[in-house]
């Protein structure tokens, strides 16, 4: 029987930055799932439960923060792992999210998608 | 002839034989009158000259009095020698007493006389005097001479000498009574006494020497030059009165008040000496004596006044002076103080005045206007007092503790309203003379501030999206998720990749660089340990350490203390230091890296053996967008904003930070750090 796959949800509002993450992550033996702001997020979390969730901050409906607090209440939302994928500065509003429980933040900009990968296998403890 | 003299001066004869001298008391007492009269006449006239030789009105009362004076002399010699020539003389004298009586007058009344007209005046005047004093068209024949008058036989011009008074001397009142009309009250009361004083002496002088003679009688006509006391008497009183020609003064009051009493006390003794017939023989000469010397001491009591009253004239010039300089300061001062109120209610920040007892003194309309106070009930009162007003209430929150200079202190008193608080104290002279509290009004900055942040922010996150997307593509395509690319694909995908980054890295440095500026660079400070911060660095930089082939010596002290470090920001410091450290060693080598403390500080270095930095351009390296020009040629993707940036970091920290550097035998950077310990 083969492996079950990991679930990485992705919730991102940029296009063009969701399809080359689910790219990726898909070409590591990722089962992907997408979401386009923090709401669909919040629905696809609840009900898929994938192993990592990748969250955005600056998105429209409902940004990535306010979708955490969302997420935290719930009792499964309480122990998922959660990486911000953001390209603000971790400072003030992050800062925040970072008391939440986020495994780690990650700036997009100072980042590459292997690094993102890694990441995700660090906290599942998948060896590659 | 010699026994005529001698018979004719009384003097002489009763020096020369007493016994025979008849004595005539009335004499005496007459030729005092004279002298007396005269000395008066004179001073008086010379106290009025000195007193304002420039004025006209002075003048030609000083003429008048020396005239006056003249013909008393003239009078009391024809009546001491009983010579025709001095009677004739008196006679000349008194022709000159009118005219220059008119003189006076018409100065006094305002009523000037045509020039032509003075001419004619002056030249019939000196006829006359001609005639009367060497002629005997006036005075004829004396035939004997008394006590009081004499007895003459008057010449056949008499007449005309008789008409050329009384003309003169009714023109004269004619003059003076008619500018009482026209003249202002204060001069009217001038003239008024005069004109009395002038009255009862031209009456008496025409009466005794005029209209008697005319009619044969000249028994009085001795007495006439006398009577000139009561002019000096009225003229007088007008003066200290009315301060008439303005002459009054101290010391002419004073000067007529010794004036009466000697000339009081010498007729007095004049009366004592003649009531007894006994002293009569033996004293006759000493009193003329007397007489002499009073004037003498008269005239040495006015020299002495007039003497006192230069230097009192000079006191009050420099009185006058420097009240009038007072005066100048004074309005120099308003105008000063004018200027600074001025100043201070158009200033365009708040100002609020306190006094030494931190009394609130003064509110200008802009701190009125900023705090909504009502200045009216707020002056004089205590500075607490401004509590009253809600938008003080934390400025007044803030200087509770007390009124220590405060910079620079922002008080947001209302959402959108900030202001800059500062306090200054105020020293005059070493002593404390108050408080001035400024009010800055930085709402408008604030808000741009606020809008160039938020501006900043965004355009930053919407400019690293599109370059995360890129970087991400690019990684992913050298990375051969999308397929191997050849070699000359690699190349390019790996220079746009290599490019893009430049240009996050610009964005970075910009944004963070913007922030520093602005102080939002917000520091996270907590309890770090600078050997993992360097280890961090040391590690995300292992691969390109291994392309620029460089080998980076960490030596970490001991048991290195931990302490109060905004880590995010220490990574950027050391990740900048240890990334030009790379940069400028072209070719590999050795960079050493050591971290250490000694107990107060941690000491940080960065040391590479790499292109250094020249001489002339080590003093700019801190500042900001430069770049060495040995930098710019061996790496062109420096953005000069990285040192920048670590000098306000460290510094941020209470650090301090320099470096060594010879061209082309490498740099070294050194920066210290406070140990702070998290408070408790």
């Amino acid at each position: 029987m083969a492996d079950k796959k990991n679930t990485v949800l992705i919730i991102e509002d940029e296009v063009d930055l969701r399809h080359l993450l689910k790219e990726k992550l898909e070409s590591e033996d990722f089962s992907v799932l997408e979401a386009e702001n923090g709401k669909v997020g919040l629905e696809t979390a609840l009900s898929a439960h994938p192993d990592v969730i990748l969250l955005d901050i600056v998105m429209p409906a409902m940004d990535g923060l306010s979708m955490l607090r969302e997420l935290r209440r719930d009792e499964w939302g309480k122990k998922v792992v959660v990486i911000i994928l953001s390209n603000l500065n971790k400072v003030g509003k992050i800062s925040e999210g970072m008391e939440e429980n986020v495994y780690d933040y990650l700036v997009k900009s100072d980042w590459e998608p292997n690094d993102v990968v890694d990441l995700i296998r660090k906290k599942l403890g998948i060896k590659k | 002839m010699f026994q005529e003299i001698i018979n004719n001066n009384f003097l002489l004869a009763s020096i020369i034989n007493p016994a025979s001298a008849s004595i005539a008391w009335q004499e005496i007492v007459i030729n005092s009158a004279f002298l007396i009269s005269g000395f008066a006449n004179f001073f008086l006239a010379l106290y009025v000259y000195r007193k304002n030789p420039h004025e006209s009105i002075n003048k030609s009362f000083f003429y008048f009095g020396c005239v006056l004076f003249l013909w008393c002399l003239t009078g009391f010699l024809s009546s001491f020698t009983k010579n025709i020539f001095w009677l004739r003389a008196s006679y000349g004298a008194g022709s000159l007493v009118v005219v220059s009586g008119l003189f006076f007058c018409s100065t006094l009344s305002g009523k000037k006389i045509k020039r032509s007209l003075k001419i004619l005046i002056i030249v019939l005047c000196a006829i006359l005097f001609y005639l009367c004093l060497f002629t005997p068209f006036i005075v004829e024949k004396l035939l004997s001479y008394g006590a009081t008058g004499y007895d003459a036989v008057l010449g056949r011009l008499f007449f005309i000498w008789g008409f050329h008074q009384i003309i003169i001397s009714l023109v004269l009142f004619y003059i003076l009574f008619s500018s009482l009309r026209h003249v202002e009250e204060r001069r009217k009361k001038q003239i008024l006494y005069f004109i009395l004083g002038a009255v009862i002496f031209a009456f008496w002088s025409l009466l005794v020497a005029v209209i008697l003679p005319f009619f044969g009688f000249t028994g009085l006509s001795n007495i006439d030059s006398p009577s000139t006391i009561f002019m000096v008497a009225f003229t007088s009183y007008s003066i200290i009165r009315y301060n008439l020609m303005d002459i009054r003064s101290l010391f002419f009051l004073a000067f007529i008040d010794s004036l009466i009493i000697v000339a009081i006390i010498a007729f007095l003794l004049l009366l004592v000496f003649v009531s007894s017939f006994l002293f009569q023989r033996m004293l006759m000469w000493p009193i003329y004596a007397l007489i002499v010397v009073v004037s003498i001491i008269l005239f040495f009591i006015g020299r002495l006044f007039f003497i006192e009253k230069t230097d009192l004239e000079e006191a009050k010039a420099d009185l006058t002076d420097a009240l009038k300089k007072s005066e100048e300061n004074r309005i120099k001062a308003e105008t000063e103080r004018d200027k600074t109120a001025t100043i201070i209610s158009n200033f365009s920040d708040g100002l609020i005045l306190l006094d030494e007892n931190d009394k609130i003194f003064s509110i200008n309309p802009r701190a009125e206007k900023l705090l909504s106070l009502e200045a009216g009930k707020l002056l004089n009162r205590p500075f607490h007092t401004l509590a009253d007003f809600p938008l003080a209430v934390p400025i007044r929150a803030v200087l509770k503790t007390g009124l220590k200079g405060v910079p620079n202190q922002q008080i947001e008193l209302a959402k959108n309203f900030t202001i800059e608080l500062s306090v200054i104290p105020l020293n005059l002279n070493k002593k404390d003379i108050g408080h001035l509290i400024v009010l800055h009004d930085i709402s408008r900055e604030k808000t741009v501030e606020k809008m160039k942040t938020e501006f900043v922010s965004l355009a930053a996150h919407q400019l690293k999206t599109p370059l995360s997307i890129i970087k991400w593509s690019m990684s992913m395509l050298k990375g051969g998720d999308f397929g191997k690319l050849n070699k000359k694909q690699t190349e390019v995908v790996q220079n746009t990749f290599k490019n893009n980054q430049r240009l996050i890295f610009l964005v970075n440095d910009l944004l963070n660089v913007t922030r520093i500026e602005e102080g939002t660079y917000l520091y996270k400070v907590v309890m770090t340990s600078m050997k993992e911060v360097v280890d961090s660095v040391v590690d995300t930089y292992k691969d390109e350490i291994k392309k620029r082939k460089v080998k980076i010596n960490f030596s970490c002290q001991d048991n290195l203390p931990e302490t109060m470090l905004d880590a995010e920001k220490m990574k950027l410091v050391v990740q900048n230091l240890i990334d030009n450290a790379m940069k400028y060693s072209p070719g590999g080598g050795t960079i050493n890296v050591v971290l250490e403390s000694d107990g107060e500080n941690i000491k940080f270095t960065v040391q590479d053996f790499g292109i250094g930095i020249s001489h002339g351009q080590q003093d700019k390296i801190f500042t900001k967008f430069f770049r060495g020009d040995n930098a710019a040629k061996v790496s062109a993707t420096g953005t000069g904003l990285g040192l920048f940036m670590v000098r306000n970091i460290v510094e941020a920290h209470g650090g301090k930070i320099w470096f060594e550097s010879k061209e082309n035998l490498g740099t070294s950077f050194h920066l210290t750090l406070p140990i702070k310990k998290k408070p408790v």
